[in-house]
């Protein structure tokens, strides 16, 4: 070579071994032609590190010419010789580094990607480019199992060091001496004992991880090392100062350091890439993704075919939080890889059983457990078949009402209303919650007006004010139902058919009103009084419809069941036919997913039906499991239920005026002014009894919880007050609804034809 | 940054970009196609001749070195020869 410089290397167990470096004036590529003149193969390679002007004789030429002139080579042999010794010492050198490297060294993740397609995934692939095409330094803020060691080796991989070794390095590791402090000789080297893995590297990538152990003067060696190239090692003898004192001197190495910490490094001018890696979590999108990339290795290694994922395995594992970010996945498909018995397609979902979102604690999903539930759910009966049945008794009993007798004992009206209805819709409230919503009568005859008045006069309806319906709304639903209250004691309701159906009537016009000014069903939501009333005890049922938050977030792009859409097509295998069809969105404007209490639900199942990722549950649970996570209660709703719960002291007006020594108060519509306030008095009672106990409480404990927090606990019992006062009517009057219909006038007429000669003949004619 | 410090050695010692050129053995095909100039070999041989190893030989074997040498350039990590490939120097 006349001028430049030229590396010899050969590949080694570690990537690639600097034989020695070739300068201007010297000769190269001669051994292989000495070692093997049959077939002679260079046993090395040679790369110009600088631009170079070589020299080149043909192998031909050289061999003819060392025939023709011993003398060169009497040469060829004196360097020959000279080469032996310094190969010999490199190759000591480069065993001792090849075994001080082992435990260090990590394998190359060759033609890998980074998985998933989430902006998170993009972000981070577009700056593992950035960070491959250069050689500067880095610094990851990672979390543990977050892929810190994948994506130091892919940059590797890809940047100009590929052929070079690629080490880990866990400064956690690093072992303490006595007083303490880290002993870093494995890192920096210890001068006269022992190189640190800095100079065993030589070249290649170094990914040190829990750099965040390391004492301030050890990064500043770092950061010293990232700005030279220069090592500067620990002095003497371990424990020692050195006789001298003199620093020791830098030791050279270029290898690329990749620092990793769980927290942004402070790390003072110094040129540095800064790359934050997202935890699992961030990068819910990614799951499926890196779930089918590790069912796959994890089959292979098992040799068996590779393993599905169904919706509800992928929403559990997408509901998870993963502390343990990516390592925990692997671990959790690991074990559930060896868990599944051969012969199996599908990871079982109790495979996956320490995957569980802290909001599915205690919960069972009915529409994995029952399957047929789902399909009954999701076919159009479901509610709007129900609605025809039940306007079918709806419309008739509420005509009764007016047009029938008026008496309790006669009047079917009355019957359903009093014995069937409300003792049994207060019932099933720890069943199904506010179910009754979703085939309430009142709302049907509103929607099918809404549809009839939209099919005749097309036009957009209003949209809702929510922040002043959010505010005032509960307190006008409130209102309402002081105003029912007052009128079913002092009109006396339940006995009066004809004020009862009155009743149904106005608040079937409540609905029919706002359903033809509003879209979808305001007053369902905030001004029905029934429905206020079903929102608040549909908490203390035992069944809630969810959907998976991480799920809705990171797969949905439609939110269909919320703004309503069109069919969204469904892509995983075992998908329903009427999973992801088009529908208006929640007629409530409830995402299911964010859902925190039953309040807002009626359990149409509209989400159900359109939601194309099996995302939504409809979960058994432990009753009142709303108020005991994290329940957020209102005034207004705390006032709605001591007024239920003052609706049984008020029922019972005649009791408690006796007990006080009033039992000839009148409390009726015919001694309004009298009767008005004693009713509101009464009302009251469950308000002024609690207030004044939780105060006489804080007294004595002033850490109580606040009146608004412990009200809500006298929920189930004014549920079970309201249903004790309710249900002595349906074990007495409901068994007698047959012959209260017989008493009908419309049955009498039934009855009185059927047994008229024209009926008689008609009859035998038929039969004849 | 840790790489671009001048290191203890003359030359700076890593490789910044992937290796594709080869020019052995398909460069010494075209350099064998073209005739050197005389002027060019007694250039040549007298750099030898000052050479700590070459000047050892004498006058005549330098000179027949001289017209058995070809010359190229190549810029930075140019791939000059790998593992395993053989020494011939020409395409067979």
């Amino acid at each position: 070579m006349k001028w430049g410089a030229v590396e010899i290397a050969r590949r080694s167990a570690i990537g690639k071994s600097l034989i020695r470096y070739r300068n201007a004036g010297e000769l190269f590529g001669y051994v292989s032609l000495m070692a093997n003149p049959e077939n002679s193969r260079h046993q090395t390679q040679a790369i110009a590190l600088t631009a170079s002007e070589i020299w080149f004789l043909p192998e031909a030429q050289f061999r003819q010419l060392m025939q023709q002139y011993p003398e060169m080579e009497h040469l060829f042999n004196a360097l020959l010789a000279q080469d032996l010794n310094g190969f010999s010492a490199r190759i000591a050198q480069e065993q001792r580094r090849i075994q001080g490297l082992q435990s260090y060294i990590q394998a190359v993740p060759i033609g890998e990607t980074i998985l998933g397609d989430s902006k998170a995934s993009q972000k981070l692939a577009e700056q593992i480019d950035r960070a491959a095409a250069t050689l500067q330094p880095i610094v990851f803020q990672a979390q543990p199992g977050t892929g810190k060691t994948f994506l130091a080796g892919l940059i590797h991989a890809r940047s100009g060091l590929a052929d070079q070794p690629f080490a880990e390095f866990d400064c956690a590791k690093l072992p303490r001496s006595d007083d303490g402090r880290l002993n870093t000789d494995a890192l920096f080297g210890r001068v006269g004992e022992q190189p640190g893995i800095l100079k065993l590297l030589e070249r290649g990538t170094l990914l040190l991880t829990n750099v965040q152990v390391l004492s301030g003067s050890d990064r500043d060696r770092l950061i010293h090392y990232c700005k030279t190239g220069g090592i500067l090692p620990n002095h003497g003898l371990n424990g020692t100062s050195t006789l001298t004192n003199e620093p020791p001197k830098p030791v050279q190495s270029w290898v690329r350091l990749i620092l990793a910490a769980p927290d942004r490094l402070d790390l003072p001018d110094a040129d540095i890439l800064s790359i934050r890696l997202f935890s699992l979590t961030q990068r819910k999108a990614d799951i499926p993704a890196f779930a089918l990339y590790f069912l796959t290795q994890f089959c292979q290694a098992q040799n068996r075919p590779l393993l599905d994922l169904d919706q509800v395995d992928l929403r559990r594992l997408i509901s998870y939080d993963y502390p343990g970010n990516l390592t925990e996945l692997a671990e959790i498909l690991h074990r559930a890889v060896i868990m599944t018995p051969p012969g199996q397609t599908v990871v079982a979902e109790q495979a996956l059983w320490s995957v569980q979102s802290t909001k599915n604690a205690f919960r069972v999903d009915l529409l994995t457990h029952v399957p047929w539930l789902r399909q009954v759910l999701l076919s159009r009966w479901y509610p709007e078949g129900i609605w025809i049945a039940m306007m079918a008794f709806f419309v008739p009993v509420t005509i009764a009402g007016f047009l029938g007798p008026q008496t309790r004992e006669s009047s079917v009206t009355l019957n359903l209303f009093w014995a069937w209805w409300w003792p049994g819709y207060l019932f099933l409230f720890v069943f199904v919650g506010r179910l009754w919503c979703a085939v309430c009568p009142f709302m049907i005859t509103a929607e099918w007006i809404r549809r009839f008045s939209l099919w005749l006069f097309p036009r957009q309806q209003l949209t809702w004010n929510t922040q002043w319906l959010n505010r005032w709304g509960a307190w006008i639903l409130f209102g309402g139902f002081v105003a029912i209250y007052l009128w079913e004691k002092l009109w006396d309701l339940p006995h009066h058919a004809v004020l009862s159906a009155w009743l149904l009537l106005t608040i079937t016009a409540g609905a029919i009103i706002f359903s033809l000014i509003y879209e979808r069903r305001l007053w369902c939501r905030y001004l029905c009084p029934i429905g206020g009333m079903n929102g608040m005890f549909a908490k203390l049922a035992m069944v809630e419809l969810r959907s998976t938050q991480q799920v809705c977030g990171s797969q949905c792009s439609t939110f269909g069941c919320y703004k309503g859409s069109g069919a969204t097509p469904v892509t995983f295998a075992d998908a329903l036919p009427r999973e992801g069809q088009a529908t208006g969105g929640c007629p409530l404007y409830s995402h299911p997913a964010q859902l925190q209490d039953n309040r807002d639900c009626v359990l149409c199942m509209t989400c159900l039906k359109a939601c194309s990722h099996r995302s939504v549950q409809l979960n058994l649970r432990f009753p009142t499991s709303d108020l005991l996570d994290n329940h957020q209660g209102f005034w207004a709703e705390a006032a709605l239920l001591l007024l239920l719960f003052g609706g049984v002291f008020m029922h019972h007006a005649d009791r408690i005026l006796g007990w006080l020594g009033f039992p000839n108060i009148p409390i009726n519509a015919d001694h309004l002014l009298i009767s008005t306030p004693i009713a509101l008095a009464l009302l009251s009672i469950p308000a002024v009894l609690t207030y004044g106990t939780h105060a006489i409480a804080r007294l004595f404990d002033p850490k109580q919880p606040a009146y608004l927090t412990v009200i809500y606990a006298y929920l189930p019992f004014t549920l079970a007050a309201n249903l004790t006062h309710y249900i002595p009517a349906a074990v007495t009057e409901a068994g007698q609804i047959l012959p209260v219909l017989a008493r009908e006038p419309w049955a009498l007429a039934a009855l009185a034809y059927q047994r008229s000669p024209g009926a008689l003949m008609s009859q035998c004619s038929f039969r004849g | 940054m840790n790489f671009r410090t001048t290191a203890t050695e003359s030359v700076q010692t890593y490789s910044k970009l992937t290796v594709t050129d080869q020019p052995l053995p398909l460069i010494a095909d075209v350099l064998s196609s073209f005739a050197v100039d005389d002027s060019v070999i007694e250039e040549w041989r007298n750099w030898l001749s000052f050479h700590r190893l070459w000047g050892q030989l004498p006058a005549d074997v330098l000179t027949a070195i001289a017209q058995s040498l070809q010359c190229f350039r190549v810029e930075p990590q140019t791939l000059i020869y790998q593992e395993g490939q053989k020494t011939l120097g020409y395409t067979c």
